[in-house]
């Protein structure tokens, strides 16, 4: 049997037998009260009257007591009566009687009783409403159980910058965790302990129920400790708790939001407004437009609307990219882009390749896709510019162009010592030391570029297909080799001729 | 040693060309006039000439014009800025093989010297 159960049941026991033993032998009363008790009641009644009467009819009568057990057992509260003139004061004694007649047993407060009697019988008034005793509430028990940590329930402080604005860009409310954060704290067992009555009838405890957390995905129970198992967002219900590893935001990225950094999947249902940025780890989809301001992710971009650049804006995808439209708008993607309607005056970037759909223009700006174009007209009769560049990773080029451009910066510098030292021949040494280091530099980045080249890999089966229409103003490159479309031609693609080192037109039905 | 020919009116430009160049190993000749450059393009064999596509006294095309007419084989490469450029299609037309965004681009250079 349990502890609080046994406690139970002795408390009831002994009560129990203690008002049988009052009561007496029980049998006899079936033929009557037994007279001892009958004179009993008689005596109580008549003392009770007699009191009574004294009262109302200001006789002479000793102090006495009122106990009254209130709160269902848990408190005695009592009135103390002083004496009328000639009558006994209250004593300790009586109090005691009074409360042994009354069954209280347990949590007497013999301060207060004293108390009162003293100040009862010395200035003669009536002290009401005395707690002479108390019970003791049990100990609810609580079994062991999760408890989250604070700082996952409540909201993120807004970011101030230094002059002490908000910068309401950065406020989120999404609750980001890293691998290893601390999500969750495992709380002892607490032992439940019974309580009493004034009456000492024992009170059994109960047991709590706290919330159960249960921790769920990309969590880990590290000892007395649940982690997380991943970076994402946190996430709970009241019965249970987990690392998201996507972002879901039902409305527009915009002030409610701030940016959004994040480092699995994001999906946003509502309109990404201009001058916030998206970086997520894994894929990001967009549901609507998306101003582009810097949109960062490491896997696939998909929108099914279209983007729009915003200057400066950037949109870098490590995987697949697709859009309705792209419009004004730098764009760099590891895997091909697909594009429904078209790409107008947009810098495109892809190592694989760029498709439209059967509607699909390419108007103005610069694409470079290693793997080749497809369209269904590229330029229109208004001759914009429209540079086309195949077969080559866009990525190398850049960065040859870098060391290019800081190569003619140290050649005009190294131009410039030369001309000194010829003109002068003042401070001589240094110009020397100058001029050799300058070299070094060149030197050394003409090495990293040359070992740049060792990996640019041409794609030369790389092509340029046309469904309907090219126009004049359109340059094409395949691998290096140039072709400039001077008149309007209809259903061809472009390929390159290894043989001859050139682009050849040939029809568009006959390959792809 | 492979031998490399520039020809571009902007001497600051043709300066850096050659240091960055003959650093990369090259044979390098530099001419800020066209017409001198012509006349050293047709009497010495060159594995690639770069021509400045716009220039006083004699353009990008007519010069690759007049170079491939006397020396066919030689290998021309145009520098624009523009690729689109009218001049710069006339050269293709006339037979340079390719055309440089300005002022150089060392892919293309190593590219075509070895094919």
């Amino acid at each position: 049997m349990p502890k609080r159960d046994e406690y139970a049941f002795e408390n009831i026991l002994k009560s129990s037998e203690s008002v049988l033993e009052d009561l007496g032998d029980l049998d006899s009363l079936t033929s009557g009260l037994p007279e001892e008790m009958e004179e009993r009641i008689r005596s109580d009644k008549q003392q009770e009257e007699l009191e009574s009467l004294e009262r109302s009819l200001g006789l002479k009568s000793d102090g006495y007591v009122d106990l009254r057990v209130e709160q269902e057992g848990m408190i005695c509260a009592a009135d103390f009566y002083p004496p009328t003139p000639g009558g006994e004061p209250l004593d300790l004694h009586r109090v005691e009687q009074h409360l042994d007649a009354r069954k209280i047993s347990f949590g007497a407060d013999w301060n207060a009783i004293k108390e009162a009697v003293f100040k009862c019988n010395t200035e003669g008034v009536e002290i009401t409403d005395v707690v002479v005793a108390r019970g003791l509430n049990p100990v609810n028990e609580i079994p062991q159980h999760l408890e989250l940590e604070g700082k996952y329930l409540v909201q993120e402080p807004e970011t101030e910058q230094p002059e002490g604005k908000i910068d309401y860009k950065q406020r989120t409310p999404f609750v980001l965790v890293q691998k290893g954060d601390v999500l969750a704290r495992l709380v002892p067992p607490v032992e439940g302990v019974m309580g009493t009555t004034v009456l000492g009838e024992a009170i059994a405890f109960k047991t709590s129920k706290p919330r159960t957390m249960k921790p769920g995905k990309n969590t880990e129970v590290v000892g007395d400790r649940v982690v997380a198992e991943v970076s994402g967002r946190f996430e709970h219900t009241p019965g249970s708790f987990w690392v998201a590893e996507v972002l879901q935001i039902r409305d527009a990225v915009d002030y409610r939001t701030g940016h959004i950094d994040f480092p699995g999947d994001v999906i946003v249902y509502g309109e990404v407004s201009d001058g916030f940025n998206i970086r997520a780890g894994g894929a990001i989809i967009c549901r609507r437009t998306l101003d582009a301001s810097e949109v960062v992710c490491k896997k696939d971009l998909i929108v099914d609307r279209g983007i729009i650049g915003r200057k400066p804006g950037t949109v870098r995808v490590g995987g697949e990219l697709r859009a309705r439209f792209i419009e004004n708008c730098y764009v760099e993607a590891e895997g091909s882009i697909t594009v429904t309607t078209g790409i107008l005056n947009s810098a495109i970037h892809s190592k694989g390749r760029i498709d439209t759909d059967l509607k699909g223009i390419i108007v103005g700006g610069k694409l470079y896709a290693l793997g080749g174009v497809t369209a269904t007209q590229i330029g229109t009769r208004m001759g914009p510019r429209t540079e086309i560049y195949c077969g080559i990773d866009f990525s190398i080029l850049q960065k040859l162009e870098w060391i290019r451009d800081r190569n003619m910066e140290l050649a005009f510098k190294l131009a410039g010592v030369d001309q000194k030292l010829k003109k002068d021949g003042a401070g001589a040494e240094k110009l020397s030391g100058l001029r050799d280091k300058l070299k070094a530099a060149i030197h050394k980045l003409n090495g990293a570029a040359q070992s740049l080249i060792v990996h640019l890999d041409k794609q030369e089966d790389a092509e340029v297909v046309v469904r309907r229409s090219i126009f004049p103003g359109t340059y094409i490159e395949i691998c290096h080799v140039p072709y400039i479309i001077t008149q309007e031609m209809r259903a061809v693609r472009f390929v390159l001729d290894k043989e001859k080192g050139r682009i050849v037109v040939k029809a568009a039905s006959s390959g792809r | 040693m492979k031998k490399i020919l520039v020809i571009d009116d902007e001497q600051m430009i043709l300066d850096a060309v050659k240091v960055i160049l003959e650093d990369m190993g090259f044979q390098v000749d530099v001419f800020a006039d066209p017409l001198q450059g012509e006349k050293q393009a047709l009497s010495e064999d060159y594995d690639l000439v770069l021509v400045d596509v716009r220039m006083p006294g004699k353009n990008g095309a007519e010069l690759t014009e007049s170079i491939l007419a006397g020396k066919p084989s030689v290998k021309i490469l145009i520098i624009t800025a523009y690729p689109a450029d009218p001049l710069a299609e006339r050269a293709l037309k006339a037979g340079a093989v390719g055309l440089l965004k300005k002022p150089f681009e060392i892919a293309k250079i190593l590219d075509f010297l070895k094919s």
